[in-house]
């Protein structure tokens, strides 16, 4: 049935009106003097033999112009075919929130447990009164556990109930998203727009949409004392710990403990000794406080507390921190708190060189600090006139020289090498000088990680080596056709090879000296992670220094890299990361995954709930027809554009 | 109205051509137009045997001593001719615009200059509605020509003319004894046919000088018009017209201008009269030594 949404856009009608006005009073006619009027009275006449199509054309171009003002005022009066789309069923959607904080509860009764025997009870309500049932559960990816079921197919509804009491179906221990499942619950109201929607939630809001409910399935009393943050920091040589803790639902002072193993280890094959202390911290307010455990201590104001750990406990090196708060509070996921990267694994660096030159040696003690977050780097200089080693190191460096045969068990850096060894797909051509030694700058850079932020017109050289290579190479820099810096990286195979001297070339005074070799030692010997805290979801990306890494909950290991791993349970992990060089053992990473700090908060107040979209207009749907209305006005315009330049002919 | 082109530069241009009319006209004795009748000039026309009474002086004695017959040997006769012109005053042809008053004026007096220098006998006849007034008498010789002229100059244009009932009417139209040239615009409602046929009959020579303007011609407004005739009383008189000038419109106005002028072609045609039309913004000259030496009236 075709209804007008807005029934005054008809008083363009009035136009018709003015039309039919104009038509009838005409306009003015301008005033001519002519010598006589004879030949255009003749004219007349010649006219009228033409006057049927005139006037059938003048009937066309005023009807034209009449439906043309008819569909203007028909536009704005927005007509619509309209369907009534108020089937008259009862549709309730239940949206069961999922995130971690519903793991708070009391009595071994969780606020998941409440929101889901809500839900439950409600769609039984709408079962039994002839209407459909949906469930909704909100994690991070809210999915239907059940969508427009009837009596009749209840059974997938009980089984999706039964599933979550079976344990198959477990609230998540991340954050949730609601208006996700809100959004997912337009699929309900697109069918029935009078569909009420029902939200069990903890999360108090200050705006909710006129046609959701939201239930809150807290309780009084509840409250969680949480470990929120655990941070560790070198000072003068000692560790200090950082804790953020806080606790929501009431006041009280909290007991918090902190025990170091491992701690003044030397290396990972060491026990160390532990270390265990604990500090009061009153919180109230639901305020975050911070307790900082140092060596020394300091001045508490109302936010910090410090601790001092003095000369006993005072530690430079762990293996891991725990700290706890023991409290039985309504949610204990957020009670403890690990921290593992205390022990830096140890990468040894050989610097062999036949000239020793402070350009290396600089750079290399500058990468030591820029790797001090995930490394322990150990530089070995080889003292001048003695035999460099073979092995025992995961990085070589070679300067002015090269051994007959490469290490097999560490990536290799040739620098200015005078010969090419032995199996490296290398071969030594000759040597290039600028006349009068003038610097000439690199014209050729290929996009690579090793190239990254690199300006090649800024490496400049004088005199280089140049070597015929293997399709197995990259050339990364070239001069002219000349490569300046050659990459491979073949699983148990890495070497970058720079043919030219330091001595010739102004790279060690520019920063893409320090970048360059920054890029080399970052694409040989990438990190597992970055970090070693997570949030429950969040992405982790792996990178590769071997063919695999395998981790703890998982037989299943990851060969592709870069790889994105996310974990759903709080805990600790292992990732277990295989090398590519055979002799070497495999490198362990220990990593805390928790759930989202903010989920700590079991009285979280947000700000607004989104408005799930439904068809309005009294439970009904319409379909536009300004579409077909406006392509007649275009045909009509058209037409009486036509007959108007066909009036004069 | 001021007629600004008649002057003596204008008249002494005119001086090196002559009407050329019909030789069957009968005219007056005295002229300079050569006619078909045997007259006393020198100018040898034909052979007649000798008849009873006939001058014996004339008698062809050459003849005679071949033929042994008596030839007498004619002569062509001058004759002085009559032109008449028609000038039709109405406010059709000079009201509203000067211009074509003044070339409709100006073509007369060029005309009327051509007749006195043939030592023609001239008349102007002033149409003003029915009648056609001859108020400068009959001009012969150019005294009596440039004095008329003076006079000729300070016309008016207003009201309407009949045509045929200003040349019905008039008491002198002669009869076979010259040219009778009316000058008008000939957009009017009047039957100037009958004043044609009536001239005819008279077995005067006609010459009809239709004179438009060039906006007759080629009417350079469109749209919404009214249309107010110079002839009209006011602005609820008939003869004004409402019209929406379109292209269309445009054009049927050229087609029924085309349809007048051939229609009086053809029509002055079939009666051995001469039809010329011209526009007011080409030079008298170039009417004169273009139109009128093709039409045969000039020499």
């Amino acid at each position: 049935m075709m209804q007008l949404l807005l029934p005054l856009g008809l008083l363009g009608l009035l136009g018709v009106l003015a039309l039919i006005i104009i038509y009838v009073i005409k306009p003015n006619y301008q005033t001519k003097h002519v010598s006589t009027t004879y030949v255009w009275k003749l004219s007349l006449k010649y006219r009228r033999k033409r006057l049927p199509t005139s006037r059938v054309r003048n009937i066309i171009l005023f009807i034209c112009q009449l439906l043309i003002l008819i569909a203007m005022a028909l536009i704005l009066a927005q007509p619509a075919i309209v369907y009534n789309n108020d089937t008259g069923e009862l549709d309730t959607v239940a949206i069961i929130d999922s995130s971690a904080s519903m793991y708070a509860g009391t009595d071994g009764e969780t606020r998941f447990d409440r929101a889901v025997a809500e839900a439950r009870t409600l769609s039984e309500e709408t079962l039994q009164k002839g209407g459909n049932a949906s469930v909704i559960l909100a994690d991070a990816s809210p999915t239907f556990l059940a969508q427009r079921v009837t009596q009749k197919n209840s059974r997938l509804l009980y089984d999706g109930f039964d599933a979550i009491e079976n344990g198959d179906v477990k609230c998540s221990y991340g954050s949730s998203d609601v208006n996700a499942a809100l959004a997912l619950s337009e699929d309900v109201l697109a069918v029935n727009p009078s569909a009420k929607i029902y939200l069990y939630t903890d999360v108090q809001y200050n705006y909710i949409p006129e046609n959701v409910t939201v239930v809150s399935v807290a309780e009084t009393g509840e409250w969680n004392a949480a470990i929120l943050s655990v941070t560790s920091e070198l000072v003068d040589g000692f560790y200090a710990v950082t804790v953020e803790v806080a606790n929501y639902g009431n006041n009280r002072e909290l007991n918090v403990e902190l025990t170091v193993t491992g701690a003044d280890a030397q290396d990972a094959a060491m026990s160390g000794r532990s270390v265990s202390v604990s500090q009061s911290v009153y919180c109230d307010g639901d305020t975050v406080k911070t307790v900082i455990f140092c060596d020394g201590g300091g001045a508490d104001s109302e936010d910090v507390i410090y601790c001092d750990l003095g000369p006993s406990d005072r530690f430079y090196s762990y293996r891991s921190i725990h700290v706890a708060v023991d409290e039985d509070d309504s949610y204990r996921t957020d009670n403890n708190f690990y921290l593992y990267d205390g022990q830096k694994e140890l990468v040894k660096v050989l610097y062999a060189s036949t000239d020793p030159n402070p350009f290396f040696t600089s750079a290399l003690d500058s990468l030591k600090e820029l790797f001090a977050g995930r490394w322990q780097l150990q530089v070995d200089e080889v003292p001048k006139g003695q035999e460099f080693p073979q092995s025992g190191y995961d990085f070589y460096v070679y300067e002015h020289t090269a051994p007959d045969v490469l290490p097999v068990d560490g990536a290799v850096l040739l620098a200015d090498p005078d010969r090419a060894p032995a199996g490296t797909g290398l071969r030594l051509r000759n040597i290039k000088a600028t006349a009068n030694g003038s610097l000439i700058p690199c014209d050729g850079l290929t996009a690579h990680p090793v190239t990254q932020y690199l300006v090649p017109e800024y490496i400049q050289v004088s005199r280089y080596t140049v070597f015929d290579f293997d399709a197995d190479y990259e050339a990364l820099l070239t001069v002219g056709s000349d490569p300046l810096l050659l990459v491979e990286n073949h699983e148990n195979i890495k070497i970058a090879v720079l043919p030219f001297s330091v001595h010739y070339s102004n790279i060690a005074l520019q920063p893409e000296w320090l970048i360059l070799l920054y890029n080399i030692f970052n694409y040989f010997l990438p990190t597992t992670v970055n970090g070693t805290a997570f949030e429950v979801n969040e992405d982790i990306v792996l990178s590769a220094r071997g063919p695999r890494v395998t981790y703890s909950d998982t037989e299943d290991p990851v060969e592709e890299f870069p790889a994105t791993l996310r974990f759903s349970t709080p805990g600790t992990y292992i990732l277990r990361q295989e090398l590519y060089f055979t002799d070497k053992e495999p490198v362990n990473v220990s990593i805390f995954v928790r759930a989202p700090r903010a989920e700590s908060n079991l009285w979280a107040v947000e700000d607004t709930l989104e408005d799930p979209y439904k068809e309005d207009y009294g439970g009904s749907s319409y379909d536009d027809l300004l579409v077909y209305l406006a392509a007649a006005l275009v045909a009509l315009l058209v037409l009486e554009w036509i007959l108007h330049s066909r009036e004069g002919r | 109205m001021k007629v600004t082109q008649l002057d003596d530069a204008f008249f002494s241009r005119l001086e090196t051509l002559s009407l050329n009319l019909k030789s069957n006209l009968a005219g007056y004795f005295g002229g300079k137009h050569l006619v078909k009748t045997y007259g006393q000039t020198v100018e040898f026309a034909d052979f007649r045997e000798y008849q009873l009474g006939d001058d014996i002086r004339r008698i062809d004695w050459n003849l005679f001593s071949r033929f042994e017959k008596y030839f007498l040997r004619l002569f062509t006769d001058e004759r002085q001719m009559q032109v008449q012109v028609f000038l039709d005053l109405s406010a059709s042809v000079g009201k509203n615009d000067e211009q074509k008053g003044a070339y409709a004026i100006g073509a007369a007096a060029a005309l009327g200059f051509l007749a006195v220098q043939n030592m023609d006998k001239l008349t102007f006849h002033l149409m003003r509605g029915n009648v056609a007034d001859n108020p400068f008498g009959t001009l012969v010789g150019k005294n009596a020509f440039f004095r008329a002229m003076s006079s000729i100059r300070e016309l008016e244009f207003d009201g309407d003319v009949d045509i045929s009932a200003c040349v019905a009417g008039c008491r002198d139209t002669g009869n076979n004894n010259g040219l009778t040239v009316i000058v008008s615009d000939f957009l009017t409602e009047s039957d100037w046919k009958k004043a044609v046929d009536y001239l005819c009959y008279k077995k005067r020579q006609v010459l009809l000088l239709q004179v438009l303007s060039p906006e007759e011609l080629e009417p350079s407004y469109d749209g919404r018009v009214l249309l107010v005739d110079a002839e009209a009383e006011d602005l609820e008189d008939p003869r004004n017209m409402r019209l929406r000038i379109n292209p269309a419109m445009q054009q049927a106005y050229q087609e029924a201008l085309r349809d007048l002028r051939e229609g009086m072609r053809s029509y002055t045609a079939k009666r051995g009269a001469g039809y010329i039309s011209v526009s007011s913004d080409t030079p008298i000259e170039r009417v004169l030594f273009g139109e009128l030496l093709k039409s045969g009236i000039m020499s």
